[in-house]
Formats: C-alpha cells, sequence, structure tokens
C-alpha cells in the first residue's frame, strides 16, 4: 500500500513540479507582505494579464496541433493600429473592431496557408511564423512611422471593452469556450488527433490541410482580440504594442503543462499557467524583483518547463513495455 | 584449412510471442555465392541482422573462419568483415561517394587529406571495375549507383563477407548484369555474398548454393544445381496446414468496386479489377509489388495519374483519405504505430475518430456513448486490457491491432481494405481476426486482403490476385488457389 | 556510368535554391544606372564594414544549419557581450575584457548546446528559452540604459582603418578562412554535415553525432561574442536591444547564400554571397530613401520567400 501511494505522489510532483515552485513562491510572498493575498490585488493582477491571456489561449490550439504561432505579437500590433486608425477615421465602433479581427484572420490564414504549401511540422511553423512577425510587425509601422497614434474615441462599444472588468471577462469567456470546443467538438477532437500524430489522422480520413490552416486563423483572431482589448483601455496606438508578447504566451502554456511537442494539453492549463505567471510577476514585483529580472526567470521557466516535460515523456517511454514489432 | 567462412548453429531468435528463428544452422563456404531464399516472415532478415550485430541470437553459436565469435553491434560486426547492404541504404545523400564510403574514418591526424582520400576511394570502385566520379553527391545517384558505393564502402572494410538484401528489386536490366560482374569480381577476390532475393531466376544464374527457410526454419540446403525452380517453390511454400480458416457460405454479388487501368507514377501500372458484395479479395505478392500502393490509391490517401475508380455504380475521383471514407472505403494500414493508432490516446478515443458523428448527442460528444462503444468493442473482438480508459500504448500487439480494427468496424464503411491485417499477432487472435471478416462480409461489406502470409491469403480469400511489379500478373480462383501458383506469379 | 546532367528538373531546383540572389545580382546591375553613389568608394567601404559585424556569426550560424540546428538566442549573446566588454572594460581592462567577454558566450553557447544535444530538447525551443534569459540578463545588468566606455585602446581600435576598412572586414575575413578550413578539412568538420544529413547513418557510423551538435551551438556563443566586441569598438557603448536582429540575419544570410535548411550540405562559402546580397541590398534601399519600415518590411519578406523557396527545392528533390 504504502509503495502504491508513493508512486501516485511521485507522479503527482512530476506532473504538477512548476505549480508547486510557484506556489511555495506565492507562500513565501504571503508571508512577506499580506496585502498579496487581498481579493482587489487578486483581480488587478488578471486585469493586468487578461491581454496576455488572450493572446496565450489563442495559441493554445497550434501548440496542440505540434505546430507553432510567433507572430501573435506582431498581429497585436497590427490590429490593433488598424483598430485605432479607422475609429479615427469615423468608422463605427463595430466595424472598427471587425476590421481589426479580420486583420488577424487574415495573417492567421497566410500563416496556415504558408506552412500548408511545404507540409510543415513545428520547425517550419517557428521560422515561417517568425518571418511573418517581421513582416507584420513592419506593416504595423507603415501608417504612424512608429509613433503612438492617439484614438479619438467616444465612450461606447469600443471603450467598454477595455473597463472594469471586461477584459477578465472577455479573457475567461473565450478560453471557456475555446476549451468547451476542444474537449466536446468534432473538430477538438480532431485537433488532438492531429496534434498526436499527423499521419494516423491523415489515414483515417481527415482533412489535415484545412484544419492546420484553422489554428492559425484562430490564433491570429485571438491576437485580433487581445488587441481589441488592448487599445481600448489605452485608447490609442502603440504599432510596437506586441513586442515580446508571444515569449510570455508560450511562457504561460508552457508552466500550464500543455507539451510543446502536441498532442496533448488544454486551454484550461494555459489560464492557469497565466495566472500563474501574472501571479508570480506580482509576488516578485512585492519581493522588490523588476521586470526584467522577471524576464530571466521566464525564460529560465521556459527552459525548465520543457525539460520535464521531455524527462516525463521518456520515463513513460521506459516504462513501456519493450516489445518490437516482428517483422520478418 | 577450414572451408567454411561462416557457420551460424543452433542460431534460436524468440520475440514477444513469436518464434522467429527455430535452431537454424547456416554455413557458408568461403568465396561462393550463397542464396538465401524464403517468403517473407520466413526469418531471413531477422538472421542476417543477428549476424550484423543488429539482434542478438537466445541461442546459438556464430563462428567466423574457425573461431567462435560474438557480434555485439553494427560497428563490431563491420570490423569482423561482415558488411550488410540493405534494400534502403546506409548512406547519407548530400555527401560525396569518397566521403560516404570513408564516412567518419578519415586518417587520425588533425587534416583531412581529401586528394588521398578520394584517390583511395577511386581505387576500391576500379576494384569493382565501375569508376565513378568520387565527387557526385550520394542523393544524386541512380540506385544501382549508391549499391555500388554501397559495395565499395564494404570493401574498405575488409568485409570477408557481403550480404545483399534483395539488391536487384530496382534495377535495370543493364544494371543487373553489372551487379552480376561485380559479384563475380568478389568471387575472384576471394569475398564471399549471400544473396538474399525472391528471384529464383538470379538465384539460378549467379548462385552456388541455396538455403531455404520456412517459418524460422531451414528447410535445406543444397548446391544450386541440384534443384530446379519448382522445387524451391514447393519448399519454400509447403506445409501442412494447421490452422482450420473458419469457414463461411460464400455469396457474392455484384461489384461495388470496379478499378479501371488504374496508373500511378510508376508503382502502379494499368491495374484493373473488380470487388464484388461479400467478397473476400486476397492480394498477395512480394514487397515492393505495389499492393499497399495500390491501397492508398483507392484510400484517397494517393492521387491516381490516370484510371478510373467506381464505387456502387457512382464514378469517384479521390482526392483524400476524407472522400475515400465519404465514398464507404476504409483502410487498416500496414503500420499501426504510424499511422494506425494514437498511442498516447485510450481505447475509445482511438475507435471513436472514424465515425464521431456516432458518438454524439446533438454537437457535443458524448463520453458516455464512446466508453459504451469501446465496450462494446472490447467484447466483441475480445480485446484483453484491465480497462476501457486503457491507453493503447500499454497494450500488447495484437491487441493493438485489435483496436484499429475496431476504429474501420466502428466507421461502418462498406469496403475494407485490410494491410497485412495480422502482422504480429499470435495465433488466437488471428482467428479472431479471421471469424471477424466472415462476420463483415455475411452482413454484406466487402474485404480486400493484403497480406504476405500465403497460408492466411489462401484459406481466407474468395479470390486472389497476384501483383507483381506494379500489376496484377494474374487471378487465381476456385482450386488454382495453391501456395505454388501464387508464388510462382509473384516471383519473376 | 552517366555523369550528372542538367537536366530540365535540376535545373529547375537549381533556379528555385538561388532565385534571391540572382535577383538581387539583377538589382545591383540596376542600381549602376540608377543611383551611382552607390559605386563610390566610400559606400563600398560602408557596406563592407556593416555587413562584417553580423557576418562573423553568419558563419556560425551556417555550421549550426548544416547540423540541422538552429540558434535564436544569437541575438540576446551578441546584446549581452557589448554588455559585458563595455562593463569590463571599465573595471578590468581590455585584455581582461575580451578573455572575459569570449569565455562567457562560449559558456551561454555550451549551455544551448547541452539542452540540444544532451537533454534532447528542440532547438527551436531551448534557444528561444535562453533567448528571453539572457536579453534579461542585459537588461538588468544595464538597469535597462546603455552604458558606455571610454576606454582609450578600444576606441583606438575601433578608429583604426585602411583606406576605410576598419578592423570588422579583416575579423570576418579570419573567420570565414577559419571555418572553410575547420568544415571542410577536419574530422570535426566533417562529423557535422554527417549529423545534418543522417543523423542515424552518421550515429551508426560511430561519429560522435551529440558532440557535434553541441559544439555548433558553442561557435555560436563564441562568433555572437565576437560580434558583440566588434560593434562596441566602433559604437564604444553596450546596451540590451543591441543586435535584436542578428538570429534572423545570420539564417537570412545562410538560405540567400544556399545552404539548405535541411542540413548536410552548403558551407560557409556560400554564406559570404548572403551576407553581401543582405549588405547589398539594404544598402540600396537606404541610397533610394527607403524609410526603416519599410526596409524591415522587406528584410522579413525576404527571409520568408527564401525560407519557402528552400523548402519547395526540398520537397522537390525529395520526390
Amino acid at each position: 500500500m504504502n509503495r502504491n501511494a508513493a508512486k501516485v505522489l511521485k507522479n503527482f510532483i512530476q506532473d504538477n513540479a512548476i505549480f508547486i515552485v510557484v506556489l511555495i513562491l506565492i507562500i513565501v510572498t504571503a508571508i512577506i507582505e499580506p496585502s498579496f493575498i487581498t481579493w482587489d490585488n487578486l483581480l488587478n493582477i488578471l486585469r493586468q494579464n487578461a491581454v496576455i491571456g488572450i493572446v496565450a489561449v489563442g495559441m493554445t490550439y497550434c501548440i496542440i496541433a505540434g505546430l507553432f504561432d510567433l507572430s501573435v505579437g506582431s498581429i497585436v500590433s497590427l490590429s490593433g493600429v488598424i483598430v485605432i486608425l479607422s475609429i479615427n477615421a469615423g468608422v463605427s465602433d463595430y466595424i472598427a473592431v471587425a476590421y481589426g479581427l479580420l486583420a488577424g484572420i487574415a495573417v492567421g490564414v497566410v500563416n496556415g496557408l504558408l506552412v500548408s504549401l511545404i507540409n510543415g511540422r513545428s520547425g517550419e511553423a517557428f521560422i515561417i511564423t517568425y518571418g511573418m512577425q517581421v513582416v507584420v510587425a513592419a506593416i504595423a509601422l507603415f501608417p504612424s512611422n512608429g509613433l503612438f497614434i492617439a484614438g479619438r474615441v467616444q465612450p461606447g462599444f469600443f471603450m467598454s471593452l477595455g473597463q472594469g472588468i471586461m477584459p477578465i471577462v472577455i479573457f475567461l469567456g473565450l478560453a471557456a469556450i475555446l476549451q468547451f470546443v476542444l474537449v466536446k467538438t468534432r473538430y477538438g477532437r480532431q485537433l488532438c488527433y492531429i496534434g498526436s500524430n499527423i499521419n494516423a489522422a491523415r489515414m483515417s480520413g481527415i482533412r489535415v490541410k484545412p484544419n492546420r490552416v484553422s489554428y492559425f486563423a484562430i490564433s491570429g483572431f485571438m491576437s485580433g482580440i487581445a488587441a481589441i482589448v488592448l487599445c481600448s483601455r489605452v485608447t490609442s496606438s502603440n504599432p510596437t504594442a506586441g513586442l515580446g508578447y508571444e515569449m510570455d504566451a508560450i511562457a504561460g502554456i508552457v508552466v500550464g503543462g500543455t507539451s510543446l511537442m502536441g498532442g496533448s494539453g488544454s486551454v484550461l492549463r494555459t489560464v492557469l499557467g497565466i495566472i500563474i505567471i501574472g501571479i508570480m510577476s506580482n509576488a516578485l514585483n512585492i519581493l522588490g524583483i523588476t521586470a526584467y529580472h522577471q524576464q530571466i526567470v521566464k525564460g529560465l521557466l521556459i527552459i525548465a518547463a520543457v525539460s520535464v516535460d521531455i524527462w516525463n515523456k521518456r520515463i513513460k517511454v521506459r516504462e513501456m513495455s519493450n516489445e518490437k514489432a516482428y517483422i520478418g | 584449412m577450414n572451408q567454411y567462412v561462416l557457420e551460424m548453429k543452433g542460431i534460436t531468435k524468440v520475440f514477444p510471442g513469436v518464434v522467429a528463428l527455430d535452431n537454424v544452422s547456416f554455413s557458408v563456404k568461403k568465396g561462393e555465392v550463397h542464396a538465401l531464399v524464403g517468403e517473407n516472415g520466413a526469418g531471413k532478415s531477422t538472421l542476417m541482422k543477428i549476424l550484423n550485430g543488429v539482434y542478438q541470437a537466445n541461442h546459438g553459436q556464430i563462428i567466423l573462419d574457425g573461431e567462435p565469435v560474438s557480434i555485439d553491434n553494427v560497428k563490431d560486426a563491420q570490423e569482423k568483415g561482415i558488411s550488410i547492404i540493405f534494400q534502403e541504404f546506409n548512406l547519407i545523400n548530400t555527401l560525396t561517394v569518397a566521403e560516404n564510403i570513408f564516412l567518419g574514418r578519415y586518417n587520425h591526424s588533425r587534416v583531412i587529406n581529401w586528394k588521398e582520400v578520394k584517390a583511395e576511394a577511386q581505387q576500391l570502385l576500379e576494384r569493382l571495375g565501375f569508376p565513378l566520379d568520387v565527387n557526385r553527391i550520394v542523393g544524386k545517384l541512380s540506385t544501382a549507383e549508391k549499391q555500388l558505393v554501397e559495395i565499395a564502402k564494404a570493401l574498405s572494410f575488409n568485409a570477408k563477407i557481403i550480404v545483399m538484401d534483395e539488391p536487384t528489386s530496382s534495377l535495370t536490366k543493364n544494371e543487373e548484369e553489372m551487379l552480376f560482374g561485380i559479384i563475380r569480381t568478389l568471387k575472384e577476390n576471394g569475398i564471399t555474398t549471400i544473396y538474399i532475393s525472391h528471384k529464383l531466376e538470379e538465384v539460378f544464374r549467379i548462385c552456388d548454393t541455396v538455403t531455404i527457410l520456412r517459418d524460422g526454419k531451414v528447410i535445406d540446403v543444397k548446391p544450386i544445381k541440384e534443384l530446379t525452380r519448382n522445387e524451391i517453390i514447393e519448399k519454400m511454400v509447403g506445409r501442412t496446414i494447421d490452422m482450420d480458416y473458419p469457414k463461411r457460405q460464400v455469396k457474392t454479388g455484384e461489384p461495388v468496386l470496379s478499378v479501371r487501368n488504374l496508373c500511378r507514377g510508376k508503382v502502379l501500372r494499368d491495374i484493373s479489377f473488380d470487388l464484388h458484395k461479400g467478397e473476400i479479395l486476397g492480394i498477395a505478392g512480394l514487397v515492393g509489388s505495389g499492393r499497399t500502393e495500390l491501397a492508398e490509391t483507392l484510400f484517397g490517401a494517393e492521387k491516381a495519374d490516370s484510371g478510373t475508380i467506381t464505387i456502387f455504380g457512382k464514378k469517384v475521383v479521390l482526392r483524400s483519405t476524407r472522400e475515400g471514407k465519404e465514398n464507404s472505403i476504409g483502410l487498416l494500414t500496414e503500420d499501426r504505430k504510424e499511422t494506425g493508432l494514437v498511442l498516447t490516446f485510450n481505447i475509445a478515443r482511438n475507435i471513436s475518430i472514424t465515425n464521431l458523428k456516432e458518438v454524439m448527442s446533438g454537437m457535443l460528444l458524448n463520453n458516455r456513448k464512446e466508453k459504451k462503444v469501446a465496450q462494446q468493442y472490447i467484447e466483441a473482438l475480445n480485446i484483453k486490457t484491465p480497462s476501457v480508459n486503457q491507453t493503447l500504448m500499454n497494450l500488447s500487439g495484437g491487441n493493438q491491432q485489435k483496436v484499429v480494427l475496431a476504429k474501420w468496424l466502428f466507421s461502418n464503411v462498406d469496403i475494407l481494405i485490410l494491410d497485412e491485417p495480422t502482422r504480429g499477432i499470435d495465433v488466437g487472435a488471428k482467428y479472431e481476426f479471421y471469424c471477424m471478416m466472415n462476420d463483415l462480409v455475411a452482413q454484406g461489406k466487402s474485404i480486400i486482403m493484403i497480406s504476405s502470409e500465403l497460408p492466411e491469403v489462401l484459406g481466407m480469400s474468395d479470390r486472389i490476385l497476384v501483383m507483381h511489379n506494379g500489376t496484377i500478373k494474374g487471378e487465381l480462383t476456385g482450386l488454382d488457389m495453391t501456395a505454388e501458383n501464387v508464388m510462382r506469379l509473384a516471383i519473376d | 556510368m552517366k555523369k550528372l546532367t542538367l537536366d530540365r528538373d535540376n535545373l529547375k531546383t537549381f533556379f528555385i535554391r538561388n532565385a534571391v540572389s540572382m535577383i538581387l545580382v539583377i538589382f545591383v546591375i540596376v542600381m549602376l544606372f540608377v543611383k551611382r553613389s552607390f559605386f563610390l568608394w566610400d559606400n563600398i567601404v560602408n557596406i563592407i564594414n556593416e555587413c562584417s559585424v553580423y557576418g562573423v556569426t553568419a558563419c556560425a550560424m551556417t555550421a549550426a544549419i548544416i547540423c540541422g540546428e538552429f540558434d535564436l538566442s544569437a541575438s540576446s549573446v551578441f546584446a549581452w557581450s557589448t554588455v559585458l566588454f563595455v562593463l569590463c572594460c571599465n573595471t578590468f581592462g581590455l585584455a581582461a575584457a575580451f578573455v572575459i567577454t569570449l569565455v562567457c558566450g562560449a559558456a551561454m553557447g555550451a549551455f544551448n548546446g547541452l539542452l540540444v544535444a544532451k537533454i534532447k530538447m528542440s532547438a527551436f525551443v531551448a534557444t528561444l528559452g535562453t533567448m528571453t534569459a539572457i536579453k534579461g540578463l542585459a537588461y538588468v545588468v544595464t538597469d535597462a540604459q546603455p552604458i558606455n566606455t571610454n576606454n582609450e585602446t578600444l576606441y583606438q581600435i575601433g578608429q583604426f582603418n585602411i583606406l576605410g576598412i576598419t578592423l570588422a572586414p579583416l575579423v570576418f575575413a579570419a573567420v570565414i578562412v577559419i571555418f572553410i578550413w575547420f568544415l571542410k578539412y577536419t574530422r570535426f568538420g566533417r562529423n557535422i554535415y554527417a549529423t545534418g544529413g543522417n543523423y542515424e547513418v552518421a550515429r551508426l557510423s560511430g561519429i560522435n553525432v551529440e558532440f557535434s551538435k553541441f559544439i555548433v551551438f558553442v561557435l555560436l556563443g563564441v562568433c555572437a561574442a565576437i560580434s558583440g566586441m566588434l560593434y562596441c569598438s566602433r559604437i564604444m557603448a553596450g546596451w540590451a536591444p543591441y543586435g535584436s536582429d542578428l538570429a534572423l540575419y545570420c539564417v537570412a544570410a545562410t538560405v540567400i547564400g544556399g545552404t539548405s535548411l535541411m542540413g548536410g550540405s552548403g558551407g560557409v562559402h556560400k554564406t559570404i554571397i548572403g551576407v553581401l546580397v543582405m549588405a547589398v541590398l539594404f544598402n540600396a534601399l537606404t541610397l533610394l530613401n527607403v524609410d526603416g519600415s519599410m526596409q524591415k518590411f522587406i528584410r522579413g519578406l525576404v527571409l520568408i520567400i527564401v525560407i519557402m523557396l528552400d523548402a519547395v527545392a526540398n520537397m522537390r528533390s525529395k520526390s
């Protein structure tokens, strides 16, 4: 009985190592600074991380599919620019928002088509979306030549998106929808299949190419939404707003426990990961560790989390019965 | 002086559930060209892999030039003078001929003397009588030229024994002559060749002795002059049928699938046949004859270049596997780990993927329904698993294969193509498989069964098509369905 | 035995692989007629000086790509090296600063190498992580401000020039020669090709594939450090945002030059062409008064196009 309990405990620690480390950090911080664990503070953390949370949640589908989308940051920049410019040009709030979303979807579709054209896997997706990031970021700079664009925003639909708890509602709401689709629909099931074994997916009658394009489209769409929430809050657009977002998104996904090798994972985990990183940032801030230090931690965190993931997978493979398929 | 350069005595090799080699003794005289024949699965590959150091035998001894040796790995084998040339070459396509020959073995001083390396490589090729330009990139060479490089590489290791596995399968007639010339040159140099091939005509041309394997046992060893082609075939396939194949009433109807003049590149050439309702159509042939390629084309995984496919009277163009499935065709692939299953998923999720609509309530997936479906198939196919939620990774090969079958049964397609369906499964599970197949056709479905196991093809098929080199060489029905007839058509 | 003929298919693949270089060569010829100032000695010297700084790292990136790997963190190691170098110059003097920075670059490269070669992490993910961490380090140490140095020796080195050609091109030339020699004439160099060409076959042939994967990252770390120090000698400052486009630049130069991202082929001699092509292109754009964001756009576009062309060429040669 004891041995089984020990094994279960070991597995639990393995699967959730990062959570445990952060939990310890939280406890330590709470002891040092009690105001850390107030509702106000926690709500604040959520609000501050809603934008990046939306981006991360959107990227999760790509990651589960075994792909990468490094262009999300620049899509946020571009969408924001487009929305603010549209509003300044007198377009109605709803249409401006639509334009922003369309831009995101369009970039996503281009990503998807490029990657599908060369039957790309994670490596090709990585480099291509990396290149797209540069291209799209540059496009975002065109209209204002790199300067902030102040938005002539009237109170209305657009502004409401960034006020109060709306960002949090949008973040968690969309996350819930995406998680639901992932777990409960045919589309979501096919996504898991494609990410786990793309060949088996194809040979089971799934149309792999269109599906993969859609994952990029969703990622772009969500980046667009993130841009809208962001710009609505500051009622202006910063053409380099999304700089570094892809790193933060990946950090959130990885800390949440989703494997970068694809096939498994959930949107819920990403939400958790983002919240944890948010809490951790807040805690570190309170402890006097600045944003740049946190960047070091973030980078190391990604490496640590992926190492743990690889380690776990290797152990699982070793525990598997050592059967070689006999082919005479 | 011992006339035998190699003696493998009492070699037994067991894999989980299968005895691959049973007390095999294989002896080769120095300088001879020794053929090793047998059907797929007879054990030729396994025996050679033991010789090459890839596998270790469970019992038995290997004696080289009179000295007992142990061969621990591939490098060890190479250093002891044993080189194998596989069909998928062991070359690096982006490097030159010279570099491939001396891969990783440059002179140990810091700077590589390319002049020397290239000269040595050139010399080796000249010894074989075919001076290739050693500066050419291997990736751009023809198959025959790549073979040449591999043989030169073997020579550079001072190989005493060179094993060639199906060397002529992609060669033109001229290139075959070239290869035979090289083998003769090797012989003159005292190098022994072990020649694995299905092409008996070649075996008769170039080999001195032949060893025939069947089901992991040595059936006969004789100088080639003492045997006829028919005798060899008989020994390759002749066996007492010790398996009872489940009987059924054969009731076939009109054609459900008609293929006319199907062509795809060089792999499928002018294929035409019909599949009837309620029929089990067996497709036999050697590895590389195009059977799997045919299956993939019929399923929509690959597009045909020309020809027509008619399903239930309707002409179809299949541009994707989804269209194949929509037209009621399913394919149980050859390699379940690569293309048949998601090993990290559980049984239920692997089965439901082909027909997710059936486990949905409205627009949403219903876990209960999924579990029930899985339970049904676990019982129906007797899948041995501790629970419904068991991950595929933890099941044995046979049970994994049953899950793949369950997946396609669940898809409810009317035409099911099975590619090597019982590979790596124990006898009991095989029988259950055959029963399932019978049930299927009794319900009015139709099956195309591709298999390299002759007994299975003979025991289960209503008709047999034998493929060779991308075409259908012949059709066998009724009493003509014998092992010898199949082999005769399958082999050159 | 037929000699390799330049038949239609091979020709097509050749064109696809070298399309961008050819277009840009045409571009240069066009420039001849459009903007004479392009061909002034001052301008040419400028091109050569500028491209050499990044060019050093491009050589190492080529080696990594030949080995089938990729390194995003080169940008951050560059930035960090400028920071560290300046700090050490101010504290310990030039010679010590040089050694410390070099060793640090090697160490960071070694860390990447361990992650990829030993832990078998994907190079993309591993270097993404190290890139972030090292960039953060650069920001932390400088408090996000540029730091300056007045080191007289460094200044002299930076101002050193022969007919306008500074130290950087000389270092670049030396690095090129070293790399060409290393990749062609040493066992380690050839092992890099073998490992990138076919990991399994190389491994089975007794080649130490893990070491090959490891060493290319160390080389990248060292070269990024050298690039950073060369940059410092001109700018006399260190700052975290420096070199943020280095990694992209090196990959683009490598692929434009004709080395395939698939690994196992190509070489530094080809990357020189890529470096020159990009240098010429962007110099021309500047002379034509194309603004900054448009230049960035073209940079990204060129990268995507060459990557796609490379992938398509690879697909063709596989079938």
